[in-house]
């Protein structure tokens, strides 16, 4: 593992790399696909139902077939990925209260990014669950996981303003600027918010900060509880109701801002979290947790652009392969 | 050989081209009016399939064409910066598909933004970007430009208001990218189609999120002696915690303006007008935001705060920011605005600036703007038969813009790069940025037909002036 500890270094790893595994506080891990390197898929990191009991043994079959595959693949393409951690990139480069907008490297904390705002009556409006201590900055803009928070105060996409990457050769670049509005050139920082470290690897990223110490939380649910949730699937806002009522014991939290639902869903005969699945509606879209490459799914629709993305960015793979599961 | 109009003639209709001395006087350019290129013929497609046909025939021909909303720009986005053809969607005007349940709609790209909202204000439900041309410019063009507008502090500009679109991709392809529900995984065109000023491909329909309109709406105007007072006030307003739906500012060149033009008196001695409007849900809520609004602008020496009793007062009060512009013409004969960005702390010593630039360059100056987002427009009035004036408001205006990017801001809020600030984007990014952006347009188009010389610098074959007369102009 490498930890670099400055944007230079950082740029430096990715360029002298064949290709980088990119972890923040690796507390997402259940809900990214597996990369062929990884053997530790270990307890920890696996499901666990709603009694609390791990859900681990059919789930480790399907990660071994997946690493298989993979090492086939990485083999005969001579790139085994090097764990790149951006927990090294940590701490706060710039901050204007007055003006509502911050800088903070990649590998801060939630909870000290937190804990900087909150000092000024500010925050960073996302509510997710128990794991702030270790999850990053970086690593929240890279999965863009929806959250309880967003019908509200919206989602990381809507907060970044500014952003420096490194990219796959190892360039460091900026896009957008530190001010809440700019229409200045493509939106390419939005743009790499959700790509889960496939495009190019945030350095730093300049947010609005929300005006309250405290996010607007939702009063029925408590943090411990969301931790259980291994399924989040938004639905047309008319499915809504039936989708809420399908769900039955398995729903965690339904937010009916953004007709998400957060679920538990019980394993199947194997306990396999992924051999089950909730009701899916036309038009919905699920994210899973320690369902292997069953996590996600896109669209036939959107493929091909997706894939001409990765060619231009990334053209001969390095950064986060097999993370997206197409390429 | 045949020319270009019959030829298109037999892919669409012939009442569907236009061509000659008029077509090409009226689609050189669009609301920026200082660089003009004519195009050789425009087309105006009812459907998806025949903006499809006329890309295909382009790409055949190797022909260069461009996308044109109303043409409302401020920034050249619709000028057909190397000839070729205009593709118009003055006739993309359809609502495909109203969908109240699911609060979201599907439009051709060439409707009237306002058109959206009216067509569902019944329901209770607004499109909510509203640029100050929302009367006539369009779905697409908005889309194109990422339009903000006096609402966009609280509710966001286009991008957060745009479900999916309908592309006709530069290399002849439909695709239909996000659907009814929003965020799903996978990497977000979104961010670069909106806002992408038209490079990236011709958006033909788009589905729209509907947005409940507010049931509470409090609307003040409170005036100052002092243009400082004022701008002190909008920094305290947002740091109180307060996230307006609308905080305006109007200065004294503004409101001599509205004097001359309308006869809108304001309390005697005032230099400075902020228009603030909170809403939502809750009248507690909103009241108490309005109390805070009250009290910043007190504690900053306001000398009247005028709170609107009833819907009328609150378009009466609206008056100065929506006439604002317009009445500026009793000013001077031209009159030139900008659109820059800074933090919103930095508002007073930017204005400051502002005047002491005006004054330098002997220019009249006057400022209507987003202070909330700290959206700046300069605009400044002057006789152009006035020998060595050009130069000087150029000169003025890039000092405005250099200054902007030194605060930490951008050269553009809301009216784009277009050809109008192509070299003014070496300012804000280096090569290596640009090269990022040039690499987030190369996913679509890598050629150089579609909108050509738009956003990046020294593209091949375009020609770029380096001196522009810059900013909008009447």
């Amino acid at each position: 593992m490498v930890e670099p500890t400055s944007t230079s270094e950082l740029a430096e790893v990715i360029r002298s790399s064949k290709a980088v595994r990119i972890e923040g506080g690796n507390t997402k891990f259940a809900w990214r696909i597996p990369s062929a390197d990884q053997d530790d898929w270990t307890e920890q990191n696996l499901f666990r139902d709603r009694e609390g009991r791990l859900v681990h043994a059919a789930a480790r079959a399907e990660y071994q077939a997946i690493q298989e595959r993979r090492e086939m693949r990485s083999a005969a393409a001579g790139a085994k990925p090097q764990t790149l951690s951006l927990a090294g990139l940590n701490g706060v480069v710039d901050y204007s209260p007055s003006d509502q907008v911050v800088t903070f490297r990649a590998g801060i904390s939630l909870a000290e990014a937190q804990s900087v705002l909150q000092e000024y009556g500010q925050c960073l409006p996302v509510f997710s669950g128990t794991d702030t201590a270790f999850s990053t900055v970086g690593g929240c803009l890279a999965m863009n996981l929806p959250h309880l928070a967003e019908g509200r105060a919206g989602n990381w996409r809507d907060w970044v303003l500014r952003m420096t990457v490194v990219l796959a050769d190892g360039t460091v670049a900026t896009c957008g600027s530190r001010v809440v509005k700019n229409v200045a050139g493509y939106d390419v920082h939005k743009f790499v918010v959700g790509s889960r470290g496939t495009l190019a690897v945030v350095a730093d990223a300049t947010l609005r900060t929300w005006p309250s110490a405290s996010p607007p939380t939702p009063r029925d649910i408590a943090p411990e509880e969301l931790a259980l949730c291994n399924w989040i699937q938004r639905v047309p806002r008319n499915q809504f109701e039936h989708a809420l009522t399908a769900a039955g014991e398995q729903l965690v939290y339904g937010d009916a801002l953004t007709c998400t639902l957060y679920a538990a869903v019980q394993g199947g005969p194997d306990r396999a979290p992924f051999q089950n699945s909730l009701p899916r509606y036309d038009g919905d879209w699920v994210l899973r947790a320690g369902a292997g490459h069953y996590n996600f799914q896109f669209s036939n629709s959107s493929l091909s652009l997706m894939r001409r993305a990765k060619e231009v960015f990334d053209p001969v793979g390095k950064l986060n392969p097999g993370e997206m599961g197409i390429f | 050989m045949r020319s270009l109009a019959a030829e298109l003639s037999e892919v669409l209709t012939p009442t569907q081209v236009l061509s000659g001395a008029g077509t090409e006087r009226a689609y050189d350019c669009d609301a920026y009016t200082v660089d003009k290129s004519a195009p050789s013929v425009v087309v105006l497609p009812t459907s998806t399939e025949e903006v499809q046909k006329i890309v295909r025939f382009c790409i055949e021909k190797n022909i260069p064409y461009t996308p044109r909303g109303a043409g409302t720009g401020l920034s050249g986005g619709a000028m057909p910066a190397m000839g070729g053809v205009v593709i118009s969607t003055k006739k993309l005007t359809q609502i495909l598909e109203i969908d109240i349940e699911n609060r979201c709609l599907l439009a051709q790209s060439g409707i009237a933004n306002k058109r959206i909202s009216d067509a569902v204000a019944q329901y209770g439900l607004h499109f909510a970007p509203d640029p100050s041309s929302q009367t006539v410019s369009t779905l697409g063009g908005n889309i194109a430009e990422n339009s903000g507008g006096p609402h966009t502090l609280k509710y966001g500009v286009t991008a957060q208001h745009i479900l999916g679109v309908k592309l006709v991709h530069p290399e002849g392809e439909v695709l239909d990218i996000g659907g009814k529900v929003p965020g799903a995984p996978g990497f977000d065109f979104h961010s670069l189609i909106v806002g992408g000023e038209g490079t990236l491909g011709i958006v033909t329909e788009a589905w729209v999120k509907l947005t409940p309109l507010p049931k509470v709406v409090k609307t003040c105007l409170a005036a100052f002696t002092e243009v400082r007072h004022a701008t002190e006030a909008v920094a305290q307003i947002i740091a109180a915690g307060v996230i307006p739906a609308a905080l305006e500012m109007m200065d004294n060149g503004i409101l001599h303006a509205l004097r001359a033009a309308f006869g809108l008196e304001y309390p005697v001695g005032s230099k400075a007008l902020l228009l603030v409007e909170c809403d939502g849900d809750d009248q507690s809520q909103v009241e108490g935001e309005m109390q805070t609004v009250d009290r910043v602008c007190m504690s900053n020496a306001a000398i009247n705060v005028r709170h609107a009793a009833d819907e009328k007062e609150r378009l009466q009060l609206w008056t100065a920011r929506k006439k604002g512009i317009g009445a500026m013409g009793r000013l001077a004969p031209t009159i030139v605005t900008h659109d820059g960005v800074i933090p919103r702390s930095k508002l007073p010593e930017m204005l400051d600036f502002v005047y002491a630039v005006a004054e330098r360059h002997k220019l009249g100056v006057a400022n209507l703007f987003h202070a909330g987002d700290g959206n700046l427009h300069p605009c400044f009035y002057f006789d152009d038969r006035e020998p060595g004036v050009i130069d000087r408001v150029v000169q003025a205006g890039e000092e405005i813009l250099r200054r902007c990017v030194e605060l930490g801001g951008s050269i553009t809020g809301e009216h784009g790069v277009g050809v109008e600030k192509l070299d003014l984007m070496s300012l804000q990014f280096s090569p290596d940025d640009l090269r990022l952006q040039a690499m987030a347009k190369s996913i679509f188009n890598t050629g150089s037909l579609c909108n050509p010389c738009k956003v990046i610098p020294n593209q091949k074959g375009c020609v770029e002036h380096q001196t522009r007369w810059r900013g909008a102009a009447w």
